[in-house]
C-alpha cells in the first residue's frame, strides 16, 4: 500500500502535469503538409481620387447647432403647430430652450415664411423640392426675440404683436446666431428638456406646445478650399472618392486583412474627437461624379483624436474589399467614400494627402486556398 | 492497484491523441478495436475482424470497445500532446444450426483526425491553425462456415462510408478566421475472405481483402469567397493478405504471431501513381492465465505506414509494445482491457517528427447461450 503511494505521489503526479503541459499550440507535425497555402500582403495606393463638398441634411442630429465663426455659421428651425382659435386670449408667448453646452450666445429669432422639413432642409434647400429663396432660411424681416443661450434653459419672452403673423402665415422659428461661437441645444427627440412654446392666456392659464419638427443648418461660405484638397468633413459634409485597382488579387484568395490608412491634416474642429467612416460606392464615380450612390451603413469607422501631424488613422475593411475580389460580378469595386460619421457631427474638416508618405494606402494581406491531402 | 489502474486510465483519458502524421495519405490504418487481439500485438487474421477465425462459437458473442487514443510528438525540442475518446468498434457473431455463423461489424479503416498549429509565417506572428477530423469506416456484414472443429472459412462484405473536414484557421494577434474547410466524403465496397485451420495445439489463419476502390468527393469551401471547388478522387488500394500463426504449447498458454502485407506501391489516385509503398507489420504476443479468468496478456509488434513522412521522404517505422488483462463478469462475459505504446519515427534525423502514441482499449464482450426451452409435464 505504501508503494502505491508513493508511486501515485511522487511518479504518476509529475507525470500528468508533464502531459497537461504538453497540451500547448507548439508546431509539432506542420512540416508533414508539403505545399502551403501562399500568403502574400501587397500595398496599393489609389489610382483615382476625388472630393466634394455638399449641403447635407442634419435633421435628424443628436441637438441641434447654434453659432457661427469665419467659416461656418448654423441656424436652428424649430415648428410648432400652434392652433389659431385661441390667439385673441394670448397674454404672452415664450420660447424655452435647454442649451447642452455652456458656452453663452446671443442670438435672435424670426419667423420662417417657407415651409420645410426636417429629414431634407439645409442651407440651400427648404426641402427636397424646394429651394429657399435666400440661402439659409426664408424669414419675414421682423425679429420676433432675442436672449441669450445660457447654462440649464433659456426663456425668450416672444412679441405678440406678430403672433398673427407667426401662426397664420409662418412655418415656425429660425434662430440666427450674433456673437462668433458656437452652443447646441436639445432637440425635440428630449421629451423633458426639449424645445418648447409656452402660451399664457388672459386667465393666467398656460399651454404648452412642443415642436412638430425641428433641424438645423449650417454654412460653409467662409470656407476658401482648394479645389484639389481631399477633404473629410461633417456638418458642411466633405467626401473624398479613392480608387483602388485590385485586379492583381486572384478571386480564391481570402483577404485575412485589408486595411486603409492614411494620415490627414486636420483643418478645422469643433469637438475632440473625430468620426470618420468608409462606404462602398455602388455607382460608378466617373460616370455619375457626386452623385454617384453609396451603401448608407459604412463598412468601417473609426473615431480618433487628432494629437499631431503624425497621426495615422487605419480603417479594417476586409470584408469590403472580400466582396470586391471575390464577388466582382454582384459587387463591382466602384471604389470608396470617406466620410464624417455620421455627417451631422460639429462641424470639422480634414485633408488628406494626394502625395508623399501620408497619403491613403490600402494593405491587403490575403491567403490562398490550401491544397486537400490527396494533392499537398 | 485500483488507485494506479484509475491513474493510468487518467493519463490515457486526458492526454489521448491522434497521430501527428495522419495528414500524410489517408492517415493512419485503425486495426481492429478489440482488447483481446490489441493486448497480443493486434495480429489482424487472429482478430474478430477476420471472417474465418471462428471455428468454434458455442455462443452469440457481441463486442463493443471504447478506444482512447492519444499521442504526444516531439520535433525541434518542442513537444506537444493530442488525443481524442471515441467509440472504438463493434463486433458480433450469431451462430446458427449447421456450423454456420452470422458476422456483423461496425469499425474503422483509416484515421483522419489530427490538429496541427504552423510556426510563424514569414517573420510575423500569424499561423495556420489546422483541424481536421474524420476517417474512413466500414460497416460489414458475413458469413463464416465451420467444419469439423478444425476448419473454418468466411466472407464479409464491407461497406466503407465515412468523411473528413479539415478547417484552416488563420490566427493574428487580433484573433483567427476560418479561412478554407476540405470536406471529404469517402465510399466504397469490398469483399474479404478469411480462412483459419487448427491443428492439435497450432492454429493458422489468414485473410485476403480485394483491391479497394475508393471513391472520395472533395468539396473545397473558401469561406471568404463561399464557393465550393468540388473534386472526385478514384484511389485504388491493392489487396490486403494477413496471416497469424497461433499455438498452445501448455496449458494456460498461449502464443501467436501474425504479419500483415500491404503491396500499395501500386496503389493510384486518379490513375497516376500515389507514391504510396509497400509496408508490412508483424507482431508477437502471448496469452497467459496464472489464476484462472485472470490473464495477463502481452505483445511487441513492429511495421512501417504506406505513405511517407512528407518532410523528410522517409518511411514512418512504428514499434510498439502491448499488454493488456481480462476480467470476467459472471452471467455477462467479460471486460478485456489492452493498453498499448507506439513509438513512430522516420529516418533519425534531429529535426524529424517523432511520436508516441498511446492506445487504451476497453472491450465489453458479451457471451449468450440459446436456450432451448425443455416442456415438462406433470406439474
Amino acid at each position: 500500500m505504501k508503494l502505491e503511494n508513493l508511486a501515485f505521489g511522487n511518479r504518476v503526479l509529475p507525470l500528468i502535469l508533464i502531459l497537461f503541459l504538453a497540451c500547448n499550440t507548439l508546431p509539432v507535425g506542420f512540416d508533414q503538409i508539403r505545399t502551403l497555402p501562399e500568403t502574400r500582403t501587397v500595398e496599393i495606393r489609389p489610382e483615382s481620387t476625388d472630393s466634394y463638398g455638399k449641403f447635407v441634411p442634419l435633421g435628424f442630429a443628436d441637438y441641434l447647432l447654434l453659432g457661427k465663426d469665419e467659416q461656418y455659421e448654423a441656424r436652428i428651425l424649430i415648428k410648432f403647430s400652434i392652433k389659431d382659435s385661441c390667439l385673441d386670449s394670448v397674454s404672452s408667448i415664450r420660447l424655452v430652450l435647454h442649451p447642452i453646452d455652456s458656452f453663452p450666445l446671443d442670438f435672435f429669432c424670426r419667423a420662417c415664411s417657407t415651409d420645410w422639413s426636417t429629414s431634407a432642409v439645409t442651407w440651400r434647400m427648404a426641402d427636397s423640392t424646394t429651394q429657399w429663396l435666400k440661402p439659409g432660411g426664408d424669414c419675414w424681416q421682423f425679429i420676433l426675440g432675442q436672449g441669450r443661450l445660457t447654462k440649464d434653459s433659456t426663456i425668450v419672452e416672444l412679441n405678440r404683436d406678430y403672433l398673427d403673423t407667426l401662426v397664420r402665415h409662418s412655418y415656425g422659428l429660425v434662430l440666427f446666431p450674433v456673437d462668433t461661437g458656437f452652443t447646441t441645444v436639445t432637440n425635440l427627440t428630449s421629451a423633458k428638456t426639449g424645445p418648447r412654446l409656452i402660451l399664457t392666456f388672459a386667465d393666467n392659464k398656460n399651454r404648452v406646445y412642443y415642436p412638430a419638427e425641428d433641424a438645423h443648418i449650417v454654412d460653409s461660405s467662409g470656407i476658401r478650399a482648394n479645389p484639389y484638397d481631399l477633404l473629410v468633413g461633417s456638418s458642411f459634409a466633405f467626401r473624398t472618392y479613392l480608387w483602388f485597382r485590385l485586379d492583381s488579387i486572384p478571386s480564391e484568395a481570402t483577404i485575412a486583412r485589408a486595411e486603409l490608412s492614411f494620415q490627414p491634416q486636420t483643418l478645422y474642429q469643433r469637438q475632440d474627437t473625430i468620426w470618420i467612416g468608409v462606404h462602398q460606392l455602388t455607382e460608378s464615380y466617373g460616370a455619375k461624379g457626386r452623385y454617384a450612390l453609396f451603401q448608407e451603413n459604412s463598412a468601417a469607422k473609426i473615431a480618433y483624436v487628432p494629437a499631431a501631424n503624425d497621426t495615422i488613422v487605419s480603417l479594417e475593411i476586409s470584408r469590403l474589399v472580400q466582396n470586391w475580389v471575390s464577388h466582382a460580378d454582384s459587387n463591382p469595386n466602384y471604389g470608396l467614400l470617406i466620410t464624417a460619421e455620421p455627417e451631422w457631427l460639429k462641424p470639422f474638416r480634414i485633408k488628406l494627402f494626394r502625395t508623399g508618405p501620408a497619403t491613403p494606402r490600402l494593405r491587403i494581406q490575403y491567403l490562398l486556398p490550401p491544397e486537400d491531402r490527396f494533392t499537398r | 492497484m485500483k488507485k494506479i489502474l484509475f491513474t493510468l486510465t487518467l493519463i490515457f483519458t486526458l492526454n489521448p491523441a491522434q497521430s501527428f502524421f495522419n495528414l500524410n495519405g489517408l492517415g493512419e490504418i485503425s486495426p481492429p478495436v478489440e482488447a483481446w487481439n490489441a493486448a497480443t500485438g493486434n495480429p489482424f487474421a487472429l482478430s474478430v475482424a477476420n471472417p474465418g477465425t471462428f471455428i468454434d462459437l458455442p455462443q452469440t458473442s457481441l463486442k463493443i470497445s471504447l478506444l482512447t487514443i492519444g499521442a504526444i510528438g516531439r520535433q525541434n525540442n518542442f513537444t506537444r500532446a493530442l488525443g481524442t475518446v471515441k467509440p472504438g468498434a463493434f463486433y458480433g457473431a450469431i451462430p446458427l444450426p449447421t456450423r454456420t455463423r452470422i458476422l456483423l461489424g461496425l469499425d474503422s479503416r483509416f484515421n483522419q483526425d489530427f490538429d496541427i498549429w504552423s510556426e510563424s509565417l514569414a517573420d510575423t506572428t500569424y499561423r495556420y491553425h489546422i483541424i481536421g477530423r474524420g476517417g474512413i469506416y466500414s460497416l460489414n456484414a458475413g458469413l463464416a462456415q465451420s467444419f469439423l472443429d478444425h476448419l473454418c472459412i468466411g466472407v464479409q462484405f464491407h461497406q466503407f462510408i465515412g468523411g473528413s473536414r479539415e478547417n484552416w484557421r488563420f490566427c493574428t494577434p487580433e484573433g483567427s478566421i476560418t479561412t478554407d474547410t476540405i470536406e471529404i466524403d469517402y465510399s466504397s465496397h469490398n469483399l474479404r475472405f478469411g480462412t483459419s485451420a487448427r491443428f492439435s495445439i497450432i492454429t493458422i489463419a489468414t485473410s485476403y481483402d480485394l483491391p479497394l476502390n475508393i471513391l472520395a468527393r472533395r468539396f473545397k469551401l473558401i469561406h471568404g469567397v463561399t464557393t465550393d471547388s468540388l473534386q472526385n478522387y478514384r484511389i485504388k488500394l491493392p489487396a490486403v493478405t494477413t496471416l497469424a500463426l497461433s499455438a498452445e504449447p501448455v496449458r494456460r498458454l498461449r502464443l501467436n504471431g501474425g504479419v500483415e502485407l500491404l503491396p500499395w506501391s501500386r496503389a493510384t489516385i486518379n490513375d497516376t501513381s500515389s507514391h504510396y509503398r509497400n509496408s508490412w507489420r508483424g507482431s508477437l504476443g502471448l496469452e497467459y492465465e496464472p489464476i484462472p479468468g485472470h490473464p495477463v496478456r502481452l505483445g511487441y509488434s513492429f511495421g512501417n505506414w504506406y505513405c511517407l513522412n512528407n518532410y523528410t521522404g522517409e518511411p514512418i517505422a512504428e514499434s510498439g509494445i502491448h499488454l493488456g488483462t481480462g476480467i470476467p463478469i459472471p452471467k455477462f462475459g467479460a471486460l478485456d482491457i489492452a493498453g498499448e505504446l507506439l513509438f513512430r519515427s522516420s529516418q533519425a534525423q534531429s529535426r524529424a517528427l517523432r511520436e508516441t502514441a498511446g492506445r487504451l482499449t476497453l472491450t465489453l464482450a458479451y457471451q449468450e447461450t440459446w436456450a432451448k426451452r425443455t416442456r415438462r409435464w406433470g406439474y
